[in-house]
């Protein structure tokens, strides 16, 4: 998996100097909690799901294997495949395997992150295929060689000029028309793309669900590109992560009430598909071939230690949507198709922490990814455990270490902390002009650069309780 | 040592209980929703038209044709009807609708308006239910621009739960019907903008008549 997670400081503030990104982001920041608030409302009492729905994902991760055992023999006996990839190079390798087999030469896909994380279309096309995209996000961001940057609008960063633009300069010029509304570049793309499906060799989708007691695979869009993606080529063949596979239908049904309300604030998706296996003998229609392939990738290790929590995750972007820090940088500073406070995680997690770093440090740990979580991950605690690695393993900057000892030798001699506290307190307040602070000598405008302070109470709290109380026993 | 086996064994060596086994369903801890009691086809009705799909109410499936005149004229759909392989519509009686020209199959529908029977509804989430067979190719619900359904008053189910026991029921001891297809209105998209877009690659119109 490749990341630019070290570039995360330079890219940031690139992102925070681009109006347009702004724009983009501010629609998040200001709808999603609105709408999904609305449709969580829906359900009585929706912590009580959330409770449900994390005690379910733990109850799998306890007991993965026998569900993922189930999962394979049920798709067996409907006679389609189940592969195990243990990293990226072997899934790519297995599911290139399958497609030579098929003699592909087109391939048609339906957004899936773990194929962005195995960075799938690359490898695909150095066996000289042809990989086509079909959600529209996914179309338009692989037009413009871009990755996504959330995980599910993938092109949220690009405008709508950029897409018209974007559709003129890739498609068949005669059948461009001018583009200047949504609905003519949905019909544009439309249009493009239904010949992609009907020509396609294979279809290769992600999964949302795996269904250990059914052998069912589920799949959730609103564009219906899945669907056609499974259903028209004669090849199908999904790719997901270990940890997607719930035990029974109403595990399924639990996850897909807070999915879809979390994710879009929607009461379900458009479109909620079970497959079973390949087509019936008695089908006129649907894939006569039928694999899964089961992605690994570092998730086993995350099995039995601090970050297991994490492995909940069910994609929903929540806490992505609800991030001050994702909010302002947008998807791309991440460097890592996982962004936000899940990918600040996840990546470390899947990529190495040496690949990563950066990303747990980028959170102000408001909290709000916790308590908007449907499976109730607990992201700050496991953020916390990252920068606990970085610093054990030197990874931290020196001015933070030396900082942190400093602050603990200070915090040990009550007497220094006081005294020093006091100090600051009153040369702070000596530095701020109605009521603001707006620049710091030294170190400090490192900070004030791009943000401001209140003026302190020139007193320490020590100091103020010390009087107050004095006050309360008097009275 | 394959993959397979060196997954296992690591998810294995990270767990510390006894080996499981897959519990029953009724294990899951799911206390479905008390519905409002009695109405479920008002219920899915209400929700169905607040995702976007129009719902016409019917006496019988014989009425069944002329609904479908009807609504395609009102909305300028033409007079092509796709009719799919489904005997249950094939055999009702659309010669007696001389505006109405119906082909029994369509390879690759597009542009087209496509009639189907449906499985079940599920009244809390206004999903319309598919399921897969020779009589009703899954395609016809995915490459039409209108998708006309008819959906019995007795097929609507509470939610999921309902759902899934009747599913288990129908389809015990035998495999599963390839695809299971929930649909909630038509087709849309959000990656060009809010308010979502509809008519992204499915059906742009989804028709439900009841009977």
């Amino acid at each position: 998996m490749q990341t630019t997670s070290l570039k995360f400081r330079q890219l940031a503030s690139q992102a925070l100097a681009d109006e347009t990104l702004r724009t983009a982001l501010g629609d998040v920041e200001r709808i999603m909690p609105v709408i999904r608030n609305s449709a969580l409302d829906q359900l009585e009492n929706p912590e009580a799901w959330f409770d449900r729905a994390s005690a379910s994902r733990d109850r799998t991760l306890a007991e993965l294997d026998v569900y993922l055992e189930a999962f394979e023999q049920k798709v067996q006996q409907l006679g389609g495949h189940v592969h195990w990839a243990a990293d990226g190079t072997e899934a790519c390798e297995i599911i290139a395997g399958i497609c030579e087999t098929a003699g592909a030469r087109t391939v048609t896909k339906s957004k899936s992150m773990v194929t962005e994380e195995i960075e799938l279309n690359a490898f695909l096309e150095s066996r000289d295929m042809t990989v086509v995209e079909t959600d529209l996000g996914e179309y338009i961001i692989q037009l413009r060689g871009e990755r996504p940057s959330h995980i599910l609008a993938p092109a949220l960063h690009v405008t709508l000029s950029e897409v018209a633009e974007t559709f003129h300069r890739h498609h068949d010029l005669e059948r461009a028309a001018p583009l200047r509304e949504p609905t003519e570049m949905l019909l544009e793309a439309r249009a493009v793309l239904r010949d992609r499906f009907l020509s396609a060799d294979v279809g290769i989708t992600g999964a949302n669900f795996l269904v250990a007691e059914t052998g069912g695979v589920v799949i959730v869009t609103n564009e219906g590109n899945a669907d056609l993606t499974a259903s028209l080529p004669d090849t199908h063949i999904v790719v997901t992560g270990i940890e997607k596979v719930v035990p029974t239908l109403e595990d399924a049904g639990l996850m897909l009430r807070l999915l879809a309300r979390s994710a879009a604030g929607q009461r379900l998706s458009t479109y909620t598909t079970l497959i079973h296996g390949p087509r019936r003998a008695e089908d006129s229609s649907g894939p006569s071939n039928f694999h899964v392939v089961l992605l690994d990738n570092g998730r086993s290790d995350m099995l039995g230690t601090q970050l297991q929590e994490m492995l909940r995750c069910i994609r929903c972007s929540a806490c992505i949507n609800h991030c001050p820090v994702y909010t302002a940088v947008g998807g791309h500073a991440y460097g890592s198709v996982y962004s936000g406070p899940m990918g600040a995680v996840l990546t470390p997690g899947l990529a190495g922490l040496h690949a990563a770093a950066h990303l747990p440090n980028a959170s102000t740990f408001c909290g709000r990814c916790e308590e908007v979580c449907p499976v109730r991950i607990p992201i700050p605690k496991m953020l916390r455990y990252w920068r606990d690695r970085e610093f054990e393993r030197r990874m931290t900057p020196r001015s933070v270490r030396y900082g942190l000892d400093w602050w603990t030798h200070m915090n040990a001699s009550p007497r220094i902390y006081r005294s020093l506290l006091g100090i600051a307190a009153r040369l702070l307040r000596g530095l701020s002009s109605r009521g603001w602070i707006t620049r710091l000598p030294g170190p400090g405008r490192a900070w004030t650069r791009y943000r401001d302070m209140p003026t302190p109470a020139g007193q320490t709290f020590q100091h103020q309780w010390r009087r107050t109380r004095g006050r309360a026993g008097e009275s | 040592m394959t993959s397979r086996d060196a997954i296992l064994t690591k998810i294995r060596n990270a767990r510390s209980n006894a080996a499981a086994q897959i519990k029953p369903a009724d294990d899951v801890g799911i206390h479905p929703q008390a519905t409002p009691a009695g109405d479920l086809l008002g219920q899915f009705i209400e929700l169905a038209r607040a995702e976007v799909a129009t719902v016409d109410e019917l006496g019988t499936v014989a009425e069944v044709p002329a609904a479908v005149a009807r609504y395609m004229e009102e909305q300028g759909l033409g007079n092509q009807l796709v009719l799919g392989p489904d005997p249950q519509l094939g055999d009702l009686d659309w010669q007696s609708i001389a505006s109405l020209k119906c082909s029994q199959e369509s390879p690759h529908p597009d542009g087209d308006t496509v009639i189907t029977a449906c499985y079940a509804a599920v009244a809390d989430s206004g999903a319309l239910v598919v399921v897969s067979s020779p009589d009703h190719p899954v395609e016809l619900n995915f490459l039409p621009a209108n998708h006309i359904v008819v959906l019995r008053r007795d097929q609507v189910l509470e939610d999921f739960e309902r759902l899934w026991t009747q599913l288990r029921q129908d389809y015990a001891g035998k495999p599963w019907p390839r695809c299971i297809n929930l649909i909630v209105g038509p087709s849309r998209t959000a990656d060009l903008g809010f308010p979502p877009k509809m008519g992204a690659h499915g059906p742009g119109r989804v028709h439900i008549l009841v009977v």
